[in-house]
């Protein structure tokens, strides 16, 4: 068995399969975990090979950070405000509506 | 006003307006039209159907006001209806839904790493900086951009708040399925916005 230091992958050798648990995570492995580890839903075994993955990943910490800061974001600029005139529509038809009804 | 406050106040209008007082609902209208409205503007993309959904909304919590017990919170009872009008108006549109598009996420090396596409950290700057007109609308593009369930579940959780189980109910999706699709949708937004940090870095 090698380690690749750059990408903190221990590889296999052919021929000599190592359990799952052995091998550590590569980006990939960790942005496809990202939901599960925001929503603190990993098992403290996974979330611990995802943070060991990141200590040593500063392009997956910045993915992190960037993932984390999308929703805020994308809330921010998908705002809306009601235009008055529906406003004053939607008011003449419930009373319309209320009226109606009683 | 905090939120405690204006749950607070919203439960003082609903028992009011329990009880037959109309100024009472027209006053939760008014507190929560906006958020409904928006709901379904995002939903639908559509003025119209928004407006639509925004009434029949209002209409539908009427009608059942006597049912609502105010386990939850009036606004996220609301904001339940609304996506379930929403929703359903979005499947009597989707007659022939085109094949699911292939979403971007980031690019990898062979071996699954990030190292050879270094990633820009924009998450302070975007906390920080008043939202940019120019990134807002990129982000509204690349919203538009994504398939119709996907773009649907990113809006119920990420913008509006909702629960897996609150969207599982409102979809008839399984929670897995619905976290798949969050993870991608938000994979693919993420991507539109660090293209649109990087295009500004590039100019400077």
């Amino acid at each position: 068995m090698k380690r690749d230091e750059a990408l903190g992958i221990i590889e296999r050798n052919e021929g000599a399969p190592q359990p799952a648990e052995v091998r550590m995570y590569n980006c990939k492995d960790s942005i496809n975990l990202l939901l599960e580890f925001l929503d603190g839903e990993m098992s403290p075994e996974d979330a611990q090979h995802l943070r060991e993955h990141l200590r040593g990943c500063s392009p997956c910490v910045d993915f992190l950070r960037t993932y984390r800061a999308t929703p805020g974001l994308c809330k921010k600029a998908l705002a809306a405000k009601m235009p008055k005139e529906v406003s004053e529509k939607l008011t003449e038809f419930l009373r319309s509506k209320i009226k109606s009804a009683s | 006003m905090s939120d405690e406050a204006v749950r607070e106040e919203d439960r003082e209008l609903l028992s009011r307006a329990q009880d037959g007082d109309v100024s009472a609902f027209e006053a939760l209208v008014d507190a929560h039209r906006d958020k409904v409205y928006g709901l379904a503007l995002r939903m639908t993309r559509s003025e119209a159907d928004a407006a639509e959904i925004t009434q029949d909304t209002f209409l539908s919590a009427y009608q059942h006001l006597k049912d609502f017990r105010g386990d939850a919170a009036f606004g996220s009872w609301v904001h339940r209806i609304a996506a379930n009008h929403a929703l359903m108006r979005l499947r009597h549109r989707r007659v022939a839904q085109a094949a699911e598009q292939e979403l971007q996420g980031p690019e990898f090396t062979e071996r699954g790493s990030l190292a050879d596409y270094p990633q820009t950290d924009w998450s302070r700057d975007a906390e920080e900086k008043a939202l940019d007109a120019e990134l807002g609308t990129a982000i509204q593009q690349a919203s538009d951009r994504l398939p119709e369930g996907y773009r649907e579940v990113f809006l119920l959780k990420d913008v509006e708040g909702l629960s897996y189980e609150q969207i599982a109910e409102a979809t008839g999706d399984s929670i897995p399925a619905i976290k798949s699709r969050l993870h991608r949708a938000r994979l693919a937004l993420r991507e539109a916005i660090d293209a649109f940090y990087n295009r500004d870095s590039r100019e400077l």
